[in-house]
């Protein structure tokens, strides 16, 4: 059977944070769009306090 | 380590890096800009006691959410999101997302922004939540956000985001990469 890897944890973050990088800069122009629409509407329309749950 | 740290690891890192991408989306925003904000104030943190004595000081008019509970929360879900959004040193929103067991779909189980008219973030809390969120959705691989008991007064707010009720009556979207 072959021993698993052992990838120091460092080694390991630096890994998991470059592949999260990559993901979100392949977004294109949608990643703002939440704010883009939200910021067109006035600060009226949102509800103070609860909005979910 | 073994594969379930090193999968809460990679969890843990999306979290953040999902907050950080959104930090700079603020801070870049023309349209926050140009409503006077000095976006450079916006942070986008965890949920740690930091932010739940923040929100006592919300005040009477705040719901009275479980914040406290979110601690024990994330202990059991390795996969959920918690988000505080800040101005400055005054806490504007707090959020708590999960996928809970599905693949597909991220809900937003909690959500709620400082119940004060004055505050510099108001009008825009959902969407700096949700831009948070989608990040961490595409990074665990979701492809839709549910909002989980919308208040009826924000319905139009998800609406005009581009959230639509689904015929089983979830208020969903897709994600947009």
């Amino acid at each position: 059977m072959q021993k698993p890897k052992h990838e120091p944890k460092p080694l390991m973050a630096a890994r998991f944070q470059a592949e999260a990088r990559a993901v979100l800069a392949q977004r294109s122009g949608n990643a703002s769009r939440f704010l883009d629409v939200a910021l067109t509407k006035g600060r009226d329309i949102e509800p103070l306090g609860r909005l979910a749950g | 380590m073994s594969k379930n740290r090193g999968n809460e690891y990679r969890y843990q890192i999306q979290r953040s890096e999902a907050r950080k991408a959104a930090q700079e989306l603020a801070h870049s925003n023309v349209n926050l800009k140009a409503r006077g904000v000095d976006t450079t104030r916006i942070r986008f943190e965890s949920i740690t006691q930091v932010e739940i004595e923040a929100s006592y000081l919300w005040g009477e008019e705040a719901t009275l959410y479980p914040w406290d509970d979110v601690h024990f929360w994330k202990q059991d879900d390795t996969r959920g999101f918690d988000l505080s959004i800040w101005f400055g040193q005054e806490l504007c929103g707090l959020c708590y997302a999960t996928p809970r067991k599905s693949k597909i779909c991220i809900k937003i189980v909690i959500l709620e922004g400082k119940p004060d008219k004055s505050h510099p973030l108001r009008g825009a809390v959902a969407a700096l939540a949700l831009t948070a969120v989608e990040n961490y959705a595409l990074l665990i691989g979701c492809t839709e956000i549910e909002i989980q008991e919308p208040a009826t007064g924000a319905i139009p707010v998800y609406e005009s985001l581009g959230f639509a009720f689904d015929p089983t009556d979830r208020l969903v979207i897709a994600i947009a990469q």
